[in-house]
């Protein structure tokens, strides 16, 4: 049996590296997760105590909603979904190819565009890095 | 130190079988007390050796006596086809039953160590032990439930293949199923015997247990009327739900149950709860009486002065206002 | 269009997708995601928001079925559909390692569904496990609600005809709980 993606090493230090990225890039960011898709903490950065397990469980919850309205629509599969409230946002980012998700919360300072695109990229980072392992 | 050991042989087993079986021995470990291996499967026959051991105990293994060992292997039993992990499953279990020397169930294969006929039990007095009419066999299977001595019933129904129960255990086979019994017009035989040369390769069919033959002798028994072992003018409470999931039964029996599992209720008053007739809420209070899943709530017995008086039939009979969810699943199920 | 929905809930691996997949009649809406707590359930995927199905009981109603994840940290999802349920349908696996324990931890989660509804527990898997009976079940859970015999079935999930017999029971049970008096009156 393969080791789940939440329990490997290499796939936690993979994202781990690459959070710590995002949060150097993004003052703004307040925590992110990311979350394997059936609901497990993988990576963290910025949260406390339970939350981050609570924030995954959700987070997986969150995005199989939002394939689930893709797939009634006949759309392709979810690529990241927003919500936006006056304190800040919550952004969940898929991330191509493995069966994660990485949700992040930014502060009311940063505009949804910028979080999106920083989100994007930090997806991508765990995308390569998660091929170099396996390389 | 010698031990009680146990072999069953099971006879006209193919290969696929066997390894069923051993498969199977692997699953059924954790729920048995002791140890169970293929000792030999040779062509068309296997052999199970129960060592009486506990499992994985490497200490308990060799010294063992093997009991009825020649006849086991002399006159082999039938494997259950198709082979199913349940059925081996008990059979493993009575034969763990007679290695540790409890009092040996009843027997699930043809043979079984003979006890002392000291030891025998004494069977139960039968007041009924063979009819045609669907009270008699309530009334036996009362008898059976209340005094569960060795015994065998024959039951036909409308001329088919009979189905056969085992009286102490509680179980049944039939070749078809009992939710196919319409109408209280049948005509059936019934007769309970101690013993059956058949019995053996009758119990390795696939058996089910007798909750709903009781059901259903208890239903048909006095149609309208209490039942002899029911107390007229008493409050019942049920105790548990049967399973509706085995037994034949309407939605109004359903509605029935409910309101009894809510509160005491005589007859009377579980019939204007239900909006059923009267008759059929005395059919259901006969029925779980008789599998015993009812109780008198002796706090609350009710004189004929206190009852609030039966409505009229029409009343009673009035099915659920559509408006309401369960009106409209039942009108979309067509009950 | 009146809301009638009715919770389907129970451990990771009882049967809940497939009981919702046995009773709806649109296609099962599922968030299916892989499974990699095999540990728990020997499944390769599990349910990690909700299972929706439909009955259409005419042109203006509709019992909708949602079934919740097992695992206890999907519990906020449990408490979405729970505070909109009409009664609770209880799945439990009898080879689970302590089926018991399952069937009455869920029922005391549930308990303001189960007192101010109804609910009924679906045992299924009885074919590989026989034991505990339904009179376990339903002496364990009158231990912490004494008042409340909650139907206990031995159940085929994947079986549509034992499911209609659990959803009715349920539905009757619901209305049974309704006072005698205005049933009397």
């Amino acid at each position: 049996m393969t080791t789940p993606l939440h329990r490997s090493a290499q796939t936690r230090a993979c994202c781990a590296e690459a959070l710590a990225q995002l949060e150097s890039q993004c003052s703004s960011l307040k925590l992110a997760v990311v979350v394997s898709d059936d609901g497990f903490e993988v990576a963290s950065h910025g949260v406390f105590n339970q939350q981050g397990n609570r924030l995954a469980s959700m987070a997986s919850s969150m995005q199989a909603l939002g394939d689930a309205a893709a797939r009634e629509m006949k759309l392709t599969p979810c690529e990241y979904l927003l919500i936006d409230t006056t304190d800040g946002h919550l952004l969940q980012r898929r991330i191509h190819g493995y069966p994660l998700v990485l949700c992040a919360v930014f502060d009311h300072r940063e505009t949804v565009g910028r979080s999106l695109f920083a989100a994007s990229e930090c997806a991508q980072t765990i995308a390569k890095n998660m091929l170099q392992v396996a390389a | 130190m010698t031990r009680l050991s146990h072999t069953l042989g099971f006879a006209g087993v193919d290969q696929y079988q066997q390894i069923m079986v051993r498969s199977m021995l692997t699953h059924a470990a954790p729920y048995l007390k002791s140890e169970w291996q293929i000792i030999e499967s040779a062509d068309g026959q296997v052999v199970i050796f129960g060592t009486g051991a506990p499992p994985n105990n490497q200490h308990c293994r060799v010294p063992v006596q093997l009991v009825d060992d020649a006849n086991d292997r002399g006159d082999p039993l039938q494997l259950p086809t198709p082979v199913r992990l349940m059925r081996l499953l008990e059979v493993l279990k009575h034969a763990e039953g007679l290695l540790s020397g409890e009092p040996a169930s009843a027997p699930m294969f043809k043979r079984e160590v003979a006890a002392p006929a000291t030891a025998a039990p004494s069977p139960a007095p039968f007041a009924v032990t063979g009819g045609q009419d669907w009270l008699g066999l309530a009334q036996l299977l009362l008898t059976a439930r209340s005094n569960a001595t060795p015994g065998l019933l024959k039951l036909t129904i409308d001329g088919a293949a009979p189905l056969w129960a085992d009286l102490k255990t509680g179980v049944y086979y039939a070749p078809f199923s009992l939710s196919q019994i319409a109408g209280p017009t049948n005509v059936i035989s019934f007769e309970r015997m101690d013993d059956h040369p058949e019995r053996g390769s009758l119990f390795l069919a696939p058996l089910k247990k007798i909750e709903p033959l009781q059901w259903l002798a208890g239903l048909r028994g006095t149609p309208g009327r209490p039942a002899p072992w029911v107390k007229p003018d008493v409050r019942f409470r049920l105790k548990y739900w049967p399973n509706l999931a085995e037994l034949p039964h309407t939605v109004t029996q359903m509605s029935i149950i409910a309101r009894l599992s809510h509160s005491a209720m005589t007859v009377e008053e579980a019939a204007r709860a239900s909006k059923a007739d009267p008759a059929q809420v005395q059919n259901v209070v006969n029925a779980l009486t008789l599998v015993g899943l009812v109780q008198e709530d002796a706090t609350a017995r009710q004189t004929p002065s206190q009852s609030p008086g039966p409505k009229s039939s029409v009343t009673h009979a009035q099915p659920p206002a559509v408006s309401s969810l369960l009106g409209r699943w039942r009108r979309k199920l067509g009950f | 269009m009146a809301e009638h929905v009715i919770l389907i809930a129970g451990p990771m691996g009882a049967g809940k997708t497939t009981a919702i997949e046995a009773l709806s009649e649109i296609p099962v809406v599922s968030t299916e995601a892989a499974n990699t707590d095999r540990e728990t359930a020997d499944k390769p995927t599990t349910t990690v928001a909700l299972d929706y199905g439909e009955i259409t009981l005419d042109d203006t109603d509709k019992i909708r079925l949602y079934g919740v994840p097992g695992q206890r940290r999907f519990d906020f999802m449990w408490r979405i559909i729970e505070e909109r349920a009409l009664g609770l349908i209880l799945l439990v696996n009898n080879d689970a390692k302590d089926p018991i324990g399952e069937a009455t931890a869920f029922v005391e989660h549930f308990g303001d569904l189960v007192k101010r509804g109804g609910a009924v527990i679906c045992v299924t898997r009885t074919d590989v496990v026989s034991e505990p009976s339904a009179a376990d079940y339903v002496d364990a859970i009158r231990r912490t609600y004494p008042e409340i015999i909650i139907p206990v079935f031995a159940m085929d999930a994947r079986d549509r005809d034992q499911m209609v017999i659990a959803l009715t029971a349920l539905l009757i049970n619901i209305e049974a709980q309704s006072p005698l008096e205005q049933d009397v009156a």
